[in-house]
């Protein structure tokens, strides 16, 4: 009853890659669904939960983007002095105020966080009780680390290679999947290190790293699932 | 040239539509297969035993706040279909169910442009967040669609389904209100 993780930033192919072990294996394949059910146990909707893994940096660039709009209309308009709050202010979404006033280290922040993670991690343990699953992403492969015949995989890609996949799921300009891609992983980045305190891209944390910049999707499969049958 | 779908208030006509669109083996088979009386399942509510029992509700006694059914109607060919979406408020997400039952225009985007305006609904006037499937792996055609407009394959899950007496695998899709704008301007695009 194999279970396997697979973690690698956007576009590097765990989707393409997962969907095939999954086939070739007749096993489940389990990608947000993982949130989906988490969203159901926390009772917050999916998007709280995928905020939780991917807004600290998009909030971050929505402030900086945000002051730099702020400071190049007041130099624009010949103000000196006091920055000009013209329009664009309401884009700032409210949110991030909250979160910008709010300590981090507050309870209500804990216990979001705590929230989030319990739950996450209720849904990953269960699909690995149940067995014969591929699970993508979510820190699966932390939550799962110290379980015994879990098969974690890691996948590397080139940023090119990542935008191309974006590019041709999203509607993008390539600058826009340029910025997507890198805003993304280093979302991950930061996910990985606020609830797991590690770096992802540590190859300790995998039985195998793989580049999807010189393998195929099938080659890839291939491999996981040979390897995955030694195991 | 895509169609334009509208959503409408279902009509005791529409029912009978469906019941008879039902009634077609091709259409029943690709939907959700035959009960164990041998009639067509249908989702939320049964449209024979609607037609056919006046002591069941109406159908408005079937729609509530979570359950919005609507009847899908095109500018050029009239009643073609219904959608369902299934509502968790607490989630603020929706299941949606989506029957086209003129067959005869399959693979002519009316399926398309009605799961636009379905999504156009929850996504812009519900302001939903999270909009999901489930399809079963013999409906290839409802999967090629949801896949086309940018659905994301969530999971993918054994022996969910069951029609027919057999059990069959299923995929469980979804879309996000952030997703969204971008996805259906590049299938408005292409």
């Amino acid at each position: 009853m194999p279970v396997i993780t697979i973690n690698g930033p956007i576009g590097a192919g765990n989707i393409e890659v997962g969907q095939l072990i999954s086939e070739r294996l007749q096993i489940d394949y389990v990608d947000r669904m993982v949130f989906a059910e988490a969203a159901k146990l926390a009772g917050a909707p999916v998007g709280a939960m995928i905020a939780k893994e991917q807004k600290v940096v998009s909030f971050r660039d929505k402030l900086g983007r945000f002051l730099q709009d702020v400071l190049e209309r007041s130099a624009a308009s010949g103000i000196s002095g006091e920055a000009y709050f013209g329009r664009g202010m309401e884009m700032l979404p409210a949110e991030t105020y909250e979160e910008l006033a709010r300590d981090p280290s507050s309870p209500n922040q804990r216990l979001n966080d705590t929230g989030f993670i319990e739950a996450t991690t209720s849904v990953v343990k269960r699909l690995a009780e149940s067995g014969n699953v591929v699970i993508i992403g979510r820190g699966s492969n932390m939550i799962l680390q110290n379980v015994p015949g879990v098969v974690h995989i890691g996948l590397v890609a080139p940023p090119d290679v990542r935008s191309a996949t974006v590019l041709a799921r999203e509607h993008f300009t390539q600058p826009e999947a340029d910025s997507y891609v890198k805003e993304l992983e280093e979302a991950r980045v930061t996910f990985y290190r606020k609830f797991f305190k590690v770096t992802p891209s540590d190859p300790n944390l995998y039985h195998m790293i793989l580049n999807m910049g010189v393998l195929t999707h099938q080659n890839a499969a291939d491999m996981i699932c040979h390897t995955v049958g030694d195991i | 040239m895509i169609p334009k779908i509208t959503l409408e208030t279902v009509s005791r006509e529409d029912i009978e539509r469906i019941n008879l669109w039902l009634e077609d083996g091709e259409i029943s088979d690709s939907w959700y297969g035959l009960d164990g009386d041998g009639n067509a399942v249908h989702i939320g509510y049964s449209p024979s035993h609607l037609m056919s029992d006046a002591d069941l509700p109406t159908l408005e006694g079937i729609q509530n706040s979570s359950r919005r059914i609507f009847s899908l109607y095109s500018n050029d060919q009239g009643h073609i279909g219904e959608g369902q979406l299934v509502i968790e408020w607490a989630l603020q997400e929706a299941q949606l169910f989506i029957l086209i039952g003129r067959k005869d225009l399959w693979h002519h985007h009316y399926g398309t442009s009605a799961l636009i305006s379905l999504l156009d609904e929850a996504f812009r006037n519900l302001q939903l967040h999270r909009v999901w499937v489930d399809v079963p792996d013999y409906n290839v055609h409802a999967l090629t669609m949801f896949n086309h407009i940018g659905f994301v394959l969530e999971g993918h899950m054994r022996s969910t389904h069951k029609k027919n007496q057999s059990w069959y695998d299923s995929s469980a899709m979804g879309l996000l209100q952030d997703e969204y704008p971008r996805r259906r301007a590049r299938v408005m695009e292409s």
